[in-house]
């Protein structure tokens, strides 16, 4: 085949970026200009006349993946003249996008930076410590690639995979969501009574973070200074981790598996490290991942439940909801409220939180304090609270942003479905997958679970404190001049007192 | 359109000229001819129906609903063809006098309820019907069972002395295995410019060989 692989693919950026991969690419000798990723991204990104190829600008990209999720234009493995000049453009298009050689799903116009074949090279790495971490919204949607239904809950499964991958630890980033919880939660109280920044929102969607840092970075001081749960137990690992296993942190080699396609560049960011040592070293997609078992002949259907290790795999049912639109701010107030009230929350389930409007509000009355908070799926709706905020009309306390429109379930890095019509369907199985987990957990608030308990004992001593301010938190920078994308149209559900009695 | 018992939901240009070059505009039959019509003017390109057409033809190679369960070649029976700055989507149009079916050798097409139909397992794949097809719709393609090419014992590569693959004859069935009836390509298209143009007739078709093939 031919070896002369111009860069075809990755057209370049319209303007110089602060960043040397933009992640998500479209391939302009496939791209229809159809523009339908131009319709589902959330900050105009995509640029283009319709019936030419687009390119997108990727000073404003946010790297949610959305455009890939929806691109329905693939190569056609019968264009070429020949069935042999046709698979040798395949393979060249497939290595163009570094996937793995024996990929056999058809190729889209819109695909992100892949990284599985980097990670597998550096597992063969002899004397490493290799650990990894999969996130919440993982186990709901894996399956799917496997041909199983919708939402089919496999956290066993995936735990016995990674193992047989090579996996030394198998750790959970529903721990990190329980340590976001503890420390975010903690936060907010501080900022509520000694009146710091308000509203403040939540920092641990990087695709939310890259927006506010692009379109209101004047607003930067509002977000949580926590790092993101993925990156919260990366600095873990490396510290805590590293003692109670006794190896050196500098022999670990540590990967997460994300539905999401920014987490790379969150993992990349310059300030995600700890004395010295990057908090995670690599990230994987949902999809990467099974790849990389259908590679292994690893037969996903039949592989035994097994359990996550201790103690950076042992979660709460808080953390494991941090995979839908709703959930942080659902676990925040399970703890949240129980740390300012020293009361037990009532109810557990707060449906006011669920649901898949774009933005919802409440208030919740916690002690004597009437908590305002609201919930934002999907970044276009961001805009039009953020323009309150900026205009100091914003009178919320506490704000979850998540970038994609159910949440991490249906992240850019998540099976791609083939028919618009059952997105739906396969974000609501995902959801109530979740949540189903979420119900069958014996410990359902970060602040209970006897594993956080034990690593501020013997580790972080308290949230905010010295150990956690220097691992488990973080700056934002500044990446453009501020608004210059569309503003939004938003329903809004709730507004509606609420009160958990 | 000149037509007398032919309804059509939603007429269009495509159809008269279409019905013009059979040379037989108005003609009714006693079979119901239903067929998939395009806006052309409509269409973006985006392929989604040609997915769509996959993704529920081949089930049988074990493919699901995500991407990663795809382990064969995509080949749809709908075409995004692109002509200038216009997209439009090509497929069967279930001619009330197949041309194909007229062509095949092996009787391997067939009309049943309206819908012509190719049976695979009969197709030689000799790609007569592809051409006597006046609209293009029709592929002759690699044959897939259980997600593995289909190899064609007796046919080896003259250089390698590897078996080939069994080709067949592929092209839209009005997703007649489809539960709801409805095709595919209908329910995915995003811009809404496929239709199904349900013909009613009341009279028997006539033969019109003559009119396609004048001399075959
Ligand atoms: S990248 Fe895909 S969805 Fe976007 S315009 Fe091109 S073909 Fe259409
Ligand atoms: S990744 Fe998200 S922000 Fe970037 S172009 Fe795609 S949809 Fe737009
Ligand atoms: S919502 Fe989740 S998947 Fe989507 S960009 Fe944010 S972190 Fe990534
Ligand atoms: S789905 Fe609709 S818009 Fe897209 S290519 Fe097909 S006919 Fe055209």
């Amino acid at each position: 085949m031919s070896t002369t692989i111009d860069k075809i693919s990755s057209p370049p950026c319209m303007k110089t970026t602060d960043y040397t991969d933009p992640v998500i690419h479209i391939d302009p000798t496939l791209c229809t200009g159809c523009r339908r990723c131009a319709e589902v991204c959330p900050v105009d990104a995509i640029e283009g006349l319709p019936g030419e190829p687009q390119t997108i600008n990727a000073d404003r990209c946010v790297i949610c993946g959305q455009c890939v999720q929806i691109c329905s234009v693939y190569a056609s493995d019968w264009a070429g003249s020949s069935p042999q000049e046709s698979a040798a453009r395949r393979l060249e298009r497939i290595q163009e996008r570094d996937m793995p050689a024996d990929i056999r799903e058809p190729l889209f116009a819109a695909y992100y930076s892949y990284n599985l074949n980097k990670v597998s090279d550096m597992m063969t790495k002899p004397g490493q410590f290799r650990i990894v971490q999969c996130a919440p919204a993982i186990r709901v949607s894996l399956a799917e690639e496997f041909g199983m239904p919708f939402g089919t809950l496999t956290p066993g499964k995936m735990a016995a995979a990674l193992r047989r991958l090579g996996f030394d630890r198998v750790y959970d980033t529903n721990f990190g969501a329980d340590v976001t919880i503890m420390e975010e939660g903690t936060e907010l109280i501080r900022r509520v009574t000694e009146g710091g920044p308000l509203p403040m929102f939540t920092s641990c969607c990087p695709a939310w973070v890259r927006f506010a840092e692009i379109e209101y970075p004047d607003l930067l001081d509002h977000l949580s200074s926590c790092k993101s749960p993925m990156q919260m137990l990366g600095a873990l690992i490396k510290s805590y981790g590293a003692q109670l296993d006794e190896v050196e942190p500098a022999n670990i080699y540590s990967v997460a598996i994300m539905p999401c396609t920014c987490k790379q560049f969150e993992c990349d960011r310059p300030e995600m490290e700890s004395d010295g040592y990057r908090d995670v070293d690599e990230v994987l997609t949902t999809r990467e991942l099974a790849y990389w078992i259908k590679q292994s002949g690893i037969d996903f259907a039949n592989l035994p439940d097994e359990e996550f290790d201790s103690p950076l795999g042992q979660y709460s049912g808080a953390g494991s909801i941090f995979g839908v639109t709703g959930g942080v701010m659902e676990a925040a107030i399970r703890t949240g409220y129980e740390l300012l009230t020293n009361e037990k929350l009532p109810k557990l389930q707060l449906d006011f939180v669920r649901g898949e409007e774009g933005i919802r509000v409440a208030e919740v009355q916690v002690g004597k304090l009437q908590l305002k908070v609201a919930v934002v799926a999907g970044l276009q709706h961001a805009y039009q609270l953020l323009d309150r905020v900026q205009a100091g009309e914003c009178d919320y306390h506490f704000i979850e942003v998540m970038g994609c429109p159910a949440g991490c379930i249906s992240g850019g890095g998540q099976p791609k479905i083939m028919l618009e019509k059952q997105r739906i369907e396969a974000y609501r199985a995902r959801k109530s997958s979740i949540y189903g987990h979420d119900a069958a957990r014996q410990v359902r608030k970060s602040h209970e679970n006897p594993h956080i308990i034990k690593l501020y004992d013997e580790f972080l001593g308290e949230p905010l404190g010295h150990v956690s301010h220097h691992l488990l938190h973080t700056t934002f920078q500044q990446r453009g001049p501020g608004k210059q994308s569309r503003s939004s149209t938003i329903s809004i559900k709730g507004d509606t007192d609420y009160s958990i009695h | 359109m000149s037509g007398t018992g032919n309804m059509m939901h939603r007429p269009t240009d495509t159809r008269s000229a279409s019905m013009s070059r059979m040379g037989a505009a108005g003609r009714t039959s006693a079979v119901a001819s239903s067929f998939v019509v395009a806006d052309a003017g409509q269409c973006i390109g985006c392929k989604a129906c040609e997915l769509a057409c996959f993704a529920v033809h081949s089930q049988a190679n074990g493919i699901g609903a995500s991407v990663g369960t795809v382990s064969v070649p995509v080949v749809p029976k709908v075409y995004v063809v692109r002509t200038g700055d216009t997209y439009v989507p090509v497929q069967c149009r279930h001619c009330e006098n197949a041309p194909c079916a007229h062509a095949c050798p092996v009787q391997a097409i067939r009309q049943e309820d309206g819908v012509v139909m190719i049976d695979e397992d009969r197709c030689i794949g000799c790609t007569s019907c592809v051409l006597a097809c006046p609209f293009g719709a029709i592929e002759v393609s690699p044959v897939y069972r259980a997600g593995h090419l289909v190899t064609q014992s007796g046919l080896t590569h003259r250089a390698n002395r590897v078996a080939l693959p069994r080709t067949a004859a592929s092209k839209c069935d009005l997703c007649a295995e489809t539960e709801n009836g409805q095709p595919a390509c209908v329910d995915a298209c995003p811009n809404h410019v496929l239709r199904l143009a349900k013909g009613i007739s009341d009279s028997p078709p006539e033969p019109r060989r003559e009119v396609f093939f004048p001399r075959l």
